[in-house]
């Protein structure tokens, strides 16, 4: 991999950050490892990071777009979880992979559970009767464009959040929660989406907005299970009346 | 948990649960203390009398703030819920704030 970065032939100074490494091939744990950076100002994490790579360390991370769009290089920072293309380097920083997902070397974490979760939410809209799409609210325009079509997928507010982790909570994870809000907006989606969200815990989510205050393009996934929450609820109330007085339930959500 | 700044929302959570927890406890202790009513007017005088003091004061002011604070945060959390769209930061200052109009209010009545 060649650097974008140009040689750094004046560095205002220089920058200890400790990275965790870890190899299954010939490391039994995880281990830090102490690096120096030369520093110049407005050095992100991820340069510190190819800086490395270019002085033949072989740190293995994720990185793409190197410009906040792709969420490939999301990690802990400090504790954090950020992106390291928008994390400006800080001396001492330290440096280690997502907590929640099992480590395949280095910085890279094994995220395949998130896909296969994908799957089993079905991640798409499922049709029923028409195929044909009449008119789109403007309201759900909106909603697309701002906030449900600008997730990148980081995992950075799955990392955040107290609630969930990659495989043992019921709690799917705020990121997911936006997807399911994204597809219960879908105007041919038949699906009962806020039936779904609350099935995936929904309900777990405790309003302490981590994965807003964390997240990079600065959505609000809380938000968005709030809402999903209470249409659900109102789902529910509407139901139980409609039952009370003889009707029917409702089938949409 | 790391140890790592985070949002207002988070340490709201953490104070809720805690609190809910202190509560609970109380709870206990609360109708642990009212049982001696069940022998006589005498015996729950006298375990009142006994809480008659300002430690006993001080601790009773700490459980107006728990209260208060519990009960505000709950309101804000169906807020939340009702209108996602409020700002959690907003309301959680709002709660700190009358939780600590309310225990600078109540400070007389126990002192």
């Amino acid at each position: 991999m060649s650097s974008y970065l140009q040689p750094i032939t004046k560095p205002e100074a220089t920058y200890t950050i400790h990275v965790k490494r870890f190899n299954p091939e010939s490391n039994a744990q995880a281990h830090w490892e102490t690096y120096r950076i030369p520093f110049v100002r407005t050095m992100t994490v991820i340069q510190a990071l190819e800086y490395l790579w270019d002085q033949n360390t072989y740190l293995a991370f994720r990185a793409n777009c190197r410009e906040m769009t792709c969420g490939s290089c999301a990690m802990l920072i400090n504790g954090a979880p950020g992106l390291a293309c928008m994390t400006l380097l800080q001396d001492g920083s330290r440096i280690e992979p997502l907590a929640n997902y099992s480590v395949l070397k280095d910085l890279i974490v094994d995220t395949s559970g998130i896909e296969r979760k994908y799957k089993e939410l079905e991640f798409w809209p499922k049709l029923e009767g028409a195929t044909k799409i009449s008119g789109v609210p403007r309201s759900v325009l909106h909603d697309y464009s701002h906030i449900y079509s600008r997730c990148i997928e980081c995992y950075v507010c799955l990392e955040a959040c107290p609630q969930s982790d990659a495989e043992t909570t019921q709690f799917d994870g705020p990121m997911f929660m936006l997807q399911i809000a994204r597809l219960s907006k879908h105007p041919l989606d038949a699906k009962n989406r806020p039936r779904q969200a609350i099935e995936r815990g929904a309900l777990s989510c405790v309003n302490c907005y981590e994965c807003a205050s964390v997240c990079p393009v600065g959505l609000s996934p809380a938000s968005e299970i709030g809402k999903l929450r209470r249409r659900a609820f109102t789902q529910d109330f509407r139901n139980f009346w409609r039952k009370l007085v003889g009707k029917e339930p409702a089938q949409t959500p | 948990m790391t140890n790592r700044n985070r949002n207002l929302g988070y340490y709201m959570w953490l104070a809720h649960r805690i609190t809910g927890i202190l509560l609970a406890v109380y709870l206990f202790a609360h109708i642990l203390t009212l049982s001696a009513a069940l022998r006589g007017a005498e015996a729950f005088n006298q375990t009142l009398r006994a809480f008659d003091n300002p430690v006993v004061r001080a601790f009773e002011l700490g459980l107006v703030a728990i209260v208060v604070f519990h009960m505000l945060n709950g309101l804000r959390l169906i807020a939340l819920d009702l209108f996602p769209s409020w700002s959690q930061e907003y309301l959680a200052f709002a709660v700190l704030l009358i939780s600590l109009g309310v225990i600078v209010i109540s400070v007389p009545f126990f002192f």
